[in-house]
């Protein structure tokens, strides 16, 4: 029993770390793009972290909340891919800029 | 529970935390948008259905139903969002990288 909580307690501490991964991208990426692969990645390890957590605790109640965060993460990056990928007049703030 | 769903659970449990983590190493150490795209969508992939799988040996009073949507879901959305990224980069113009160093694209722009 002493090493399954062993095991529980690196399974914690390597899902941090990924957590950590995604905003330390979020924070260094030179492109917008990467930024998104380090929300992406964030969202992962939460979802995993949701996963160890229902495992450890012996209960099935939680699946449900793994498919709502990954369809809000999946809508949230469609959404962001879809405002990046309009060309650039129609942009409100750079048409604004040049004039006045 | 058995010895036999508890043993390849374990298994299950360990390779999902290992191909996590080789993603998060990915995402962390590649040169490029692209090569880091491509660890996100491959590798973290995998590992979360591992995980998946692993929760619905381990526990006895889960319904392989609701893992099956689960895993389909993540099977769909993670690579088509990966993809997603790396065509609307590449109509940006990032640059890539390759062994002689980096590529610029004639149209690039600072995103």
């Amino acid at each position: 029993m002493m090493s399954t909580e062993l095991g529980y307690l690196i399974g914690w501490c390597l899902l941090t770390a990924v957590i950590g991964v995604g905003v330390w991208r979020i924070a260094k990426g030179p492109t917008v793009f990467d930024r998104l692969i380090g929300f992406d990645t964030a969202m992962i390890g939460v979802a995993g972290m949701i996963i160890l957590f229902s495992i450890s605790q012996q209960t099935g109640e939680h699946l449900e909340l793994i498919i709502v965060i990954t369809a809000l993460g999946f809508f949230t990056t469609v959404a962001y891919f879809y405002y990046l990928s309009q060309p650039a007049g129609k942009i409100g703030e750079r048409d604004n800029g040049g004039r006045s | 529970m058995n010895t036999f769903s508890s043993i390849a659970g374990g298994v299950f449990l360990l390779g999902g935390g290992f191909f996590i983590v080789v993603a998060a190493v990915g995402v962390l150490r590649l040169p490029d948008l692209y090569c880091r795209a491509h660890a996100l969508g491959k590798a973290m992939t995998l590992g979360i259905i591992s995980l998946l799988i692993a929760w619905g040996l381990l526990v006895p009073d889960v319904s392989w139903t609701k893992i099956g949507v689960a895993i389909l879901f993540q099977f769909v959305t993670i690579p088509v969002a990966s993809h997603l990224l790396c065509l609307v980069a590449y109509r940006k113009g990032v640059r890539r990288w390759s062994a002689r160093g980096y590529i610029e694209e004639p149209g690039s722009a600072d995103v």
